[in-house]
């Protein structure tokens, strides 16, 4: 999983490595669960809440994921990156 | 009669006429306010109305249009922007480009919410226009400087506190893609209106005013702002803009398959990485912002290592990182920063220039131009040093400069041997960053628009950051309505004078749109948010009468045969290929518009009040009956 721009600040990794244990996830198992369990609750917490306040991009193997029942399984790459706009 | 007080307007249009060196200035008519509110919309009907078909836009005939919305100059937030409207010389038809900084609040402030341009001086002349004075003045000593030099002597010379719009070296050179700058490093920039502006002999236009627009109900504005401010420090894009302006969104494009390289042909680009978000924050020194913008998406970037150290200036856009870096293989970031100074400082659309240059590099690959064309020049993909030099050729036409100075439509003809090919480009105009493939509506936008390729004209939201629904990006039902919609709304926008950043983010709604405009003007139709939504689709419309007019069909509707042919190479749109006979079938049911030549219905035209305009295109012999 891939921290981008203020995001990697905040959590103060640029990538980490989700053992999903070969199972067939989605995100919303990913926010809720397996990140606080790595990054502490309070930190899980904020970036799940993140994501239901539209406040960051999450992007699974290069698709914008459109809501948090998107499938993730071993060898995917999550992108998170704060909302951002223009052309 | 009695004349209607047209509040938040400056309620008068100046018409210039360059050749008999005159002027005069009419009252802005209601009709004209009520059916196209202003900006975009004054330009696109004052066009139509003024331009006769067939005209040279090179010519002195043409009309170069500058427009401004009732709400600039009045507290609203981004929505001073100045618009632009011509025939364009890289596509024949019409074109409106669209320019921020202070110049659009200047005009208010001088009291014209259009000033429309004809003729062609005798000899290289300036506008200085201050109150209730309208001044052509000798540019001879300005002609052949770059921009920031000609800007410092006219300031100087004029008032230290006044704007202005000017073209560099390739306007006067009527390069047909050279841009139109303003004090602050912003550009209206697309379209070659800077070589319309030199095919006047018109250096630049310079407006110092003291009027204040004065408001129908001020109490009722100011409170509306402040929700609108309140809207913009909520909403999750604010602060990204803020940082990074445009540049937060390059690297989460390149992995959504939006953001080009290699001339369009989506190879990997190797170093991609350093174009996040983190890496290019550290470049920025200073920020800033549009009039009355309190989203201010301006920063500005120091290069200090490297062959290219020593600058600081307004930083690369999205499209110019693309257009000038990675279109060409490059992702030397200093290289990108100073090719987007120059072609500032010579007065060049830094996507036209990019894609032109891109053009040349896979000709040169394919063994279509040689060493001895390319005047010595060794186009190998990822070199920064040619694509200097090519810009100055360019702007200066020396060499192949010239050919390319043409645009990719021209030169690839001139150039033949299977060169149109490589050429990117919609009805002449270059493509910006983005793929087709990779977005159906938006690529449909890029096919349809009635400018060329220009992604401002519908940025199709919801399939490229899901806002204001996520939209699956590369399926096909559905888009011809959404392209109608997001091309309609950004009409409306920009008929206001509303920057399309916040707009699209959702910063502006329709709503609050509706009620600012009402508490500004006091025009009562403009309080209702479906009279607005009908006069968007009125724009676009009539618009595409003005390029019927011009000989324009559907077979213009198309896109470079890359993307109809090539498969996409990579993930996320790897095979996709975009499907423009189906796409253009829905679009144009969706617009109500003739499904065989793409021309407005008499049925559509007269909905939207524009009987007058089907009687013109029926007297043409634009129907099939």
């Amino acid at each position: 999983m891939e921290f981008a721009w203020s995001l990697a600040e905040k959590v103060g990794k640029k990538y980490i490595w989700l053992d999903v244990k070969g199972e067939e996830l989605d995100l919303q198992d990913i926010f809720s669960k397996i990140l606080p369990s790595i990054l502490g609750e309070d930190l899980g917490k904020a970036l799940h809440d993140l994501l239901l306040n539209r406040g960051a991009f999450v992007v699974v193997n290069g698709i914008m994921a459109k809501d948090l029942k998107v499938k993730v399984k071993d060898g995917d790459k999550i992108l998170l990156q704060p909302i951002a706009s223009g052309g | 009669m009695a004349r209607h007080k047209l509040y938040g307007y400056a309620g008068r249009i100046l018409w210039i006429d360059l050749t008999l060196k005159s002027y005069s200035i009419t009252d802005t008519p209601l009709d004209l306010v009520k059916n196209y509110i202003g900006a975009r919309g004054f330009g696109t009907k004052i066009l139509w109305d003024q331009l006769k078909p067939g005209a040279d836009a090179l010519g002195p005939d043409n009309k170069l249009i500058f427009s401004i919305g009732p709400l600039a100059a009045t507290g609203v937030q981004s929505a001073s922007r100045f618009f632009v409207t011509f025939k364009s010389p890289l596509t024949g038809g019409y074109f409106r480009s669209v320019g921020g900084g202070q110049f659009g609040a200047e005009m208010k402030f001088v009291g014209y919410d259009a000033i429309v341009i004809g003729g062609r001086a005798e000899r290289p002349t300036y506008l200085w226009i201050h109150d209730d004075v309208v001044e052509f003045k000798d540019a001879s000593h300005v002609w052949g400087a770059v921009t920031t030099h000609a800007t410092e002597h006219l300031i100087d010379e004029t008032d230290r506190n006044a704007k202005l719009v000017v073209i560099g070296p390739a306007g006067e050179r009527l390069v047909r893609y050279a841009s139109i700058q303003t004090n602050d490093n912003r550009s209206a920039a697309r379209g070659g209106g800077g070589a319309v502006m030199g095919s006047k002999n018109l250096k630049a236009v310079v407006v110092r005013g003291s009027k204040k627009p004065e408001v129908f109900d001020r109490d009722e504005l100011n409170r509306l702002v402040k929700e609108q401010i309140d809207i913009y420090v909520k909403n999750p894009a604010f602060e990204g803009f803020r940082q990074l302006g445009t540049n937060g969104i390059i690297y989460l494009f390149y992995t959504l398959g939006h953001y080009p390289t290699y001339n369009f042909k989506q190879l990997e680009l190797e170093n991609v990485e350093v174009f996040r978000p983190e890496d290019l924050l550290p470049y920025v020194v200073k920020r800033g912002g549009c009039y009355a913008c309190a989203m201010g998406c301006w920063q500005f970037f120091k290069s200090v290592k490297g062959p290219f150290a020593g600058i600081i200036w307004d930083k690369p856009e999205y499209e110019t990182q693309c257009t000038l870096g990675s279109l060409i293989g490059l992702t030397h970031r200093e290289a990108i920063m100073y090719a987007n100074m120059l072609c500032d400082l010579y007065g060049l659309d830094t996507i036209s220039a990019g894609v032109t240059i891109a053009f040349a590099y896979e000709l040169y690959e394919k063994g279509i131009l040689t060493k001895r064309e390319t005047d010595g020049l060794d186009l190998r993909w990822g070199d920064p040093e040619p694509v200097i030099e090519l810009i100055r050729k360019i702007a200066l036409r020396e060499g192949i400069g010239d050919v390319l100075a043409e645009g990719v439509k021209r030169a690839a003809q001139a150039i033949g041997r299977g060169a149109e090919r490589y050429a990117m480009h919609v009805k002449g105009l270059e493509l910006p960053a983005y793929d087709p493939r990779a977005a159906k509506a938006h690529g449909l936008n890029l096919a349809t628009s009635n400018i060329g390729a220009s992604h401002m004209y519908g940025w199709s939201g919801p399939e490229l950051i899901g806002f204001p629904e996520k939209v699956d990006p590369l399926a096909v039902e559905g888009k011809g309505a959404l392209c109608k919609r997001v091309q309609d709304e950004m009409a409306l926008y920009e008929a206001s004078g509303i920057c399309q950043f916040p707009m699209s983010s959702g910063m502006v709604p329709l709503d609050l749109l509706s009620r600012m405009l009402h508490a500004a003007t006091g025009v009562e139709e403009f309080n209702r948010p479906e009279y607005l939504v009908v006069l968007g689709e009125r724009i676009v419309n009539l618009e595409r009468a003005f390029n019927v007019r011009e000989g324009f069909s559907r077979r213009d509707d198309t896109l470079p045969e890359r993307f109809l042919r090539e498969p996409y190479p990579r993930a996320p749109a790897k095979g996709q290929v975009f499907e423009l006979d189906k796409l253009l079938d829905d679009y144009y049911a969706a617009r109500g518009w003739e499904p065989k030549t793409g021309v407005p219905t008499r049925t559509k035209l007269e909905e939207l009040g524009l009987k007058d305009v089907a009687d013109e295109l029926e007297k043409l012999g634009k129907y099939i009956m």
